[in-house]
């Protein structure tokens, strides 16, 4: 198994919420982040409650906790598909209240579960839609979208003209990260990416993702069920629990150091498929 | 050399006047179709003008139309027609004598219209009790109606239930009148008749059919109906240039009694006679015309060799209604989609126009189809005629393109739209990148469904003077002609089962690759 030594020399920055705030290298700051979600006839639901997360400028960080916690809920603050209730998200620096939505999604990759490909565009044109949206020669596109597709090992030759509906799972995957990439991102967002395949497609997928990882300093968040997954990927590691972070630490800290009962339960009860 | 030229002039005024052409035009129903081919038979046979006829011009608004705008130069009227529907006069009169003169006189002043002696027949109302009953309970009169209602089963068309100078007029001039009439088709009623199932019905005073029941028909004894006396209406210009007309026409005056008119409207209706033949023997055995008159133009007579017949006889003038058919669907389902289409992307887009735009696309798909167009030629910048047709076949197809927009936009997978927005795509190009294409079937099909609706609704343009596959149905629906309906009825279903294909065809191309089964 891979170790990414990085975030050991970002992993000083993440000690105290002081520290935080003070910290100018932050790329991804959610800060004291509420959403309640209105439901007509019932009561708000609470999908995050005053949250605060940091992540460093080429950091990996796993979001992982039982289902309905509120990870995706924090994925999509950072893109403005949610608004928080209260509280504020900054990216680089710069709040997205503020922002454009559309020019700050542009800057932020974003992989949806099972990939989402449009059923109606090839796999090449999926891959080159942002290019080709941005207005991007169709020579450059086409030549970004066949390094994308071999960098997620799908020879161009082969898959380009495909349509999504031609893919096996793991392929559409890959498919969704590349498409992800397109603009090279400096951020991207990752939801169970690799949700719902079968453990050897997903081993695969994991190995190429940390290859992915090694070029650029791109910042990652990465939400998934799986702590193995969240252990391997991540330089640290944000445990959800209705709507609260429980713990944010390196995997070691979650493992060797829990802040509390419910980490140290929740780590020792996934923990059957985390090996070294 | 000066006469000389004068002559020559002379001899090329004579012979432009010579060739000059009269163009009469006649209502769609058989009396009015008979009255116009006599006309113009006679015309032909006594002046030297060449003679048109353009027989099943359309109904009343649209003969009146091309009367004033040149297109003919003379049809045959009747005066309460021209008395409410062209004049709209609000007051009645029962006297003929008198709504002919104020119906001649204000033609005349103001559109220089004028009103040709009468045929002498009147073409009013008239109701009719079955022989047996009216001499078992003594019925000759209107007012001998009067306490007898429970004791007759009464079927008046929809029309004369409806309108002001039928039914509930007659009830309000005849007081203690305690008839229940029900609605029925006229052409329904001969054979109740025939069945014993009904006694006492209305019919127009000069109907051929009337001589093939044994009725009676009533005397109108207190003067309730309006005078539906009939006469050509000739433009004053014409009549200016042409003096020689005036002389014809008069000659024609009171040659028609109602007894004539309806041994004449017998003879083609029951008797499936061509129109010109009839004219013809009606005109040598008046001795209006002598045997070596010269032969006016055979028009297509009604046919027993089946409607397969008609239609290979017909087949160039049925052709052509089919194109102008094709012509008003194509044209209509393009503005449709061209409206429809981006109301739908409006509707997906501003959630608020919803319930209005789709409920009044679906009122509007309720309204009988007859009743829109009705309703449309009454809108004054709309009128007769084409544009109604559209307009019309445009409102019929709103619905199905609407909806089918909205539908299709809607029910695309959230977690693609999601996507989309998440990658940065603005609105715009989610709707047109995403939603669209992924829509574009279930748009195609809603386009799919108007084009056959609108094959369909297409048919009753002919009802307002349009033309179109309807012509020969509406034709052969007042001659009574099942084979000249069904010449066509068929091309309009074939036409119908052509575009649905041809438009299954296009989804098919049209539908990104990635989408198709
Ligand atoms: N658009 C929404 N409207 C109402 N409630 C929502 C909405 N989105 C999320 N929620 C609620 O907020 C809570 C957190 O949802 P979220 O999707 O963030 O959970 P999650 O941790 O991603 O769960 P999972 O692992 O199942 O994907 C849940 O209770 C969910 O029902
Ligand atoms: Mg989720």
């Amino acid at each position: 198994m891979v170790r990414q030594p990085r975030y050991r020399q970002f992993s000083g920055v993440f000690i105290a919420r002081e520290d935080r705030v003070r910290d100018n290298d932050a790329m991804i700051r959610l800060e004291r982040v509420t959403k309640r979600f209105a439901m007509p006839g019932r009561a708000d639901v609470v999908a995050l409650d005053c949250v605060d997360l940091d992540v460093a400028r080429g950091e990996t960080v796993c979001l992982i906790g039982a289902s309905g916690s509120g990870k995706t809920t924090a994925l999509r603050l950072v893109n403005r598909l949610v608004e928080p209730s209260e509280g504020r998200v900054v990216v680089d620096g710069r709040s997205v209240a503020e922002s454009d939505p559309v020019a700050l999604r542009r800057r932020i990759g974003y992989v949806v579960q099972h990939g989402a490909l449009f059923p109606h565009l090839t796999v090449g044109d999926n891959v080159g839609l942002l290019c080709a949206l941005e207005g991007w020669p169709a020579a450059r596109t086409r030549a970004r979208v066949e390094d994308l597709l071999d960098r997620v090992r799908l020879p161009a030759r082969d898959f380009a003209e495909r349509y999504p509906k031609e893919l096996s799972g793991g392929q559409a995957q890959r498919v969704g990260v590349a498409r992800a990439l397109a603009l090279d991102p400096p951020i991207v967002l990752l939801d169970e990416p690799f949700g719902a395949l079968d453990p050897i497609t997903r081993r695969d997928l994991q190995d190429e993702f940390v290859d992915l990882r090694r070029d650029g300093d791109r910042t990652m968040l990465f939400v998934t069920h799986d702590l193995a997954e969240a252990f391997a990927l991540g330089d640290r590691v944000a445990l959800f629990d209705r709507g609260r972070i429980l713990q944010v630490g390196t995997p070691d800290d979650l493992r060797d150091r829990p802040a509390d009962e419910h980490v140290a339960t929740f780590v020792a009860h996934h923990a059957g498929g985390v090996g070294r | 050399m000066s006469a000389l030229r004068v002559v020559a002039w002379l001899v090329v005024l004579v012979c432009a006047v010579g060739a000059q052409s009269f163009v009469v035009g006649s209502k769609n129903f058989t009396e009015g179709r008979l009255l116009g081919e006599i006309v113009a038979q006679y015309v032909r046979a006594t002046t030297r003008l060449d003679v048109e006829h353009r027989a099943d011009l359309g109904g009343t608004m649209l003969c009146w139309k091309a009367l004033r705008e040149g297109e003919i130069d003379c049809y045959v009227e009747y005066t309460g027609t021209a008395w409410s529907i062209i004049l709209k006069e609000q007051g009645k009169t029962a006297d003929p004598l008198r709504a002919f003169l104020h119906v001649q006189h204000e033609y005349r002043r103001r559109h220089d219209i004028e009103w040709m002696a009468p045929f002498g027949l009147n073409n009013t109302y008239v109701i009719a009790v079955r022989r047996a009953v009216a001499e078992r309970l003594g019925l000759t009169r209107v007012s001998d109606l009067i306490g007898r209602g429970a004791a007759l089963r009464a079927r008046f068309t929809p029309e004369f239930v409806e309108r002001e100078d039928g039914w509930p007029g007659l009830r309000a001039h005849y007081p203690g009148l305690d008839l229940e009439p029900l609605g029925m088709e006229h052409g329904l009623v001969y054979t109740a008749v025939a069945n014993d199932e009904v006694d006492v019905f209305d019919a127009y005073s000069t109907d051929g059919k009337l001589l093939r029941y044994d009725v009676v028909l009533l005397d109108d004894d207190r003067g309730f109906f309006p005078p539906y006396q009939a006469a050509p209406v000739v433009r004053g210009e014409v009549l200016r240039a042409h003096p020689e007309l005036r002389d014809a026409l008069s000659r024609l005056a009171f040659t028609i009694d109602d007894r004539t008119a309806m041994a004449l409207n017998h003879r083609v209706e029951v008797g499936g006679e061509r129109f010109a033949d009839v004219a013809r023997a009606f005109l040598r055995e008046r001795g209006l015309i002598a045997d070596d008159g010269r032969v006016p133009q055979a028009a297509p007579a009604r046919d027993d060799r089946g409607p397969l017949f008609t239609l290979w006889r017909d087949r160039g003038r049925i052709g052509v209604l089919a194109l102008q058919h094709l012509g008003y669907v194509a044209l209509a389902l393009a503005i449709t989609a061209l409206l429809a289409i981006p109301l739908g992307v409006l509707v997906v887009r501003v959630p608020a126009l919803r319930a209005a735009l789709l409920g009044g696309a679906s009122v509007i798909q309720t309204i009988p189809s007859l009743a829109l167009l009705a309703f449309l030629i009454a809108v004054p910048w709309v009128g007769l005629g084409e544009q109604a047709a559209i307009i019309a076949l445009v409102l019929y197809a709103v619905l199905p393109i609407l909806r089918n927009t909205v539908t299709g936009l809607e029910s695309v997978d959230p977690v693609l739209v999601d996507a989309a927005r998440g990658m940065g795509m603005t609105p715009r190009q989610v709707l047109w990148r995403v939603r669209f294409p992924l829509a574009i079937r279930t748009i195609l099909a809603g386009v799919r469904t108007a084009a056959v609706i609108s094959v369909g609704v297409a048919t009753l343009a002919a009802f307002i003077g349009a033309g179109g596959l309807g012509q020969p149905i509406v034709t052969g629906l007042y001659l009574n002609d099942t084979g000249r309906v069904l010449s066509g009825a068929i091309p309009a279903a074939v036409l119908a089962l052509a575009v649905d294909g041809v438009l299954g065809l296009l989804t098919r191309v049209l539908t990104p690759r990635g989408l198709r089964e």
